[in-house]
């Protein structure tokens, strides 16, 4: 009887507002280059060169403010994203970067891409990972383009053409 | 008497004061992004099992006195009841609001849910999830913790950056105290002298001294998450989503004496007495990490589900 008014409960559920704190949405890509580790890491790294590879870029102004260095990429749809660069490990060809704040939609950004050898010889795998939120916080109703969909979507779609122009700007050298 | 069979009839009575069917020790990850909870034996560190709950599972508190294991579903509103004998999800209680953090009071008899939408903390008995309590606390309740003596429950209202106190007999919040920017995870130690409340926006961890009501802070690593405590009350252990490790704090010196890297964005963390290890969830590596409580060293890693959160006390050990 228990079970039986649970699922009658739950039944009811979706008829009301989605409400529950937002929860930190990730983005995982990866992709296959034909080129040496060290050659993709030092294009990787280049904290403020990352027009050179990202076809959404315009351009990137870098800035350094005492120990911490900052960029500023220009889309080439307009508006500016404004980013602090976390770490950048040559050991473990790692870079880990976040949003001071920009365009896109969502809040409390940070992201790391890595780069590791393989899975065949002459061949590097590069993996762009974020954690982000969408950009409303509170609870239900949500405003629209700041969900956590509208969030996913603008993320996906930065790490694909990112990647895709990471790997054919390699591969063309 | 033969004292060989009085050997053997001791030998059986220790036997049938084990309980059954829980010889071992287990770690129960929530994981958010695959809507399940990954059972591992701490003994092989295997996963076991793999339990399909609600949506979006975040918080997790298990119960060796009544068995149970219990999860918080974010998005689909609700408190899944597992019974950690067959592992097989038995109940699953609906809410009006948004469940985070679940604890347990020692006895077994009170479910404790934070609620993050209603701003509230519910009381809900585990004989009979229709009996309910309910007490409204400050913004966006997220990490709980009871004292050993389950009289008293500490919640971090996130959004007000205060610890709640509330007296479980009466259900009324008697104290808030104040801590860093955006508490979340909070640990109390096993004697109940200490509770440790993770700032996330502040990179620190705010230590109450629960006699004196005196606070300190202790710079940790990056958006620092969640804490857990040693059994013997010397060592605490602290995740740092972004720096992806684990600072560990000396106690009495209040020191951070070693900084530990784990897998990406670590959350969850509970400490196994048995094996003296320190689990981890791993959000971005869809993994736990295992440490050496002894070297500091990482020793495992075991692969569990899609975005592993584990918030709250997920190991349950058999002696308990």
């Amino acid at each position: 009887m228990k079970k039986i008014f649970a699922l009658l409960a739950l039944a009811i559920l979706p008829l009301s507002a989605m409400a529950h704190g937002p929860s930190p949405q990730k983005v995982d890509k990866s992709v296959v280059i034909k080129a040496e580790p060290a050659k993709v890491w030092a294009m990787v790294k280049d904290f403020g060169n990352i027009h050179k590879w990202h076809p959404a870029v315009a351009s990137t102004k870098l800035e350094k403010k005492g120990d911490d260095t900052f960029r500023t990429l220009t889309l080439k749809s307009g508006g500016t994203i404004h980013e602090k660069l976390r770490s950048a490990d040559d050991e473990a060809m790692k870079l880990r970067y976040e949003i001071v704040e920009g365009v896109l939609p969502v809040s409390d950004y940070n992201a790391f891409m890595t780069v590791k050898a393989g899975p065949g010889a002459g061949e590097t795998t590069v993996q762009w990972v974020g954690r982000f939120y969408r950009v409303y916080k509170l609870n239900p109703p949500i405003p629209e383009g700041q969900d956590d969909a509208t969030a996913l979507n603008a993320v996906n779609g930065v790490f694909d053409a990112g990647l895709d122009g990471l790997k054919k700007t390699l591969e063309a050298k | 008497m033969n004292s060989k069979i009085f050997i053997a009839s001791c030998f059986i009575a220790l036997l049938a004061l084990s309980r059954p069917g829980l010889a071992n020790d287990y770690a129960y990850i929530t994981n958010q992004g695959s809507h399940d909870v990954s059972v591992i034996d701490l003994g092989s560190n295997q996963v076991i099992a793999t339990i399909a709950v609600g949506k979006g599972p975040v918080g997790v508190a298990v119960s060796p006195q009544i068995q149970r294991v219990f999860v918080s579903n974010v998005e689909s509103q609700s408190i899944s009841v597992i019974d950690s004998q067959s592992n097989v999800v038995l109940d699953e209680i609906p809410l009006t609001g948004s469940p985070v953090a679940v604890t347990v009071s020692p006895d077994g008899k009170i479910l404790y849910v934070a609620d993050w939408y209603l701003d509230s903390v519910i009381a809900i008995s585990t004989q009979d999830f229709k009996q309910q309590r309910k007490v409204s606390i400050g913004k966006a309740p997220a990490g709980l913790a009871i004292s050993p003596d389950g009289k008293t429950l500490y919640v971090s209202n996130r959004d007000s950056d205060d610890i709640g106190v509330i007296d479980t007999a009466s259900m009324t919040v008697t104290a808030r105290i104040p801590v860093g920017a955006h508490p979340f995870g909070i640990s109390i130690s096993p004697d109940g002298k200490h509770l440790y409340a993770v700032n996330v926006y502040e990179d620190s961890v705010s230590v109450i001294e629960l006699t004196s009501g005196e606070t300190h802070k202790i710079e940790v690593g990056t958006r620092p998450y969640c804490a857990t405590i040693s059994p013997d009350n010397k060592t605490a252990y602290v995740t740092n989503t972004q720096d992806d490790s684990v600072s560990v704090i000396d106690v009495e010196s209040r020191k951070v004496i070693a900084t530990i890297e784990t897998g990406g964005f670590p959350e969850g963390i509970d400490f196994d007495k048995v094996s003296h290890r320190v689990y981890v969830a791993s959000w971005s590596e869809d993994a736990v990490s295992v440490i050496d409580a002894s070297t500091h060293k990482v020793v495992d890693s075991i692969k569990t589900g899609q975005q592993s959160r584990a918030f709250g006390r997920f190991i349950l050990n058999a002696q308990d």
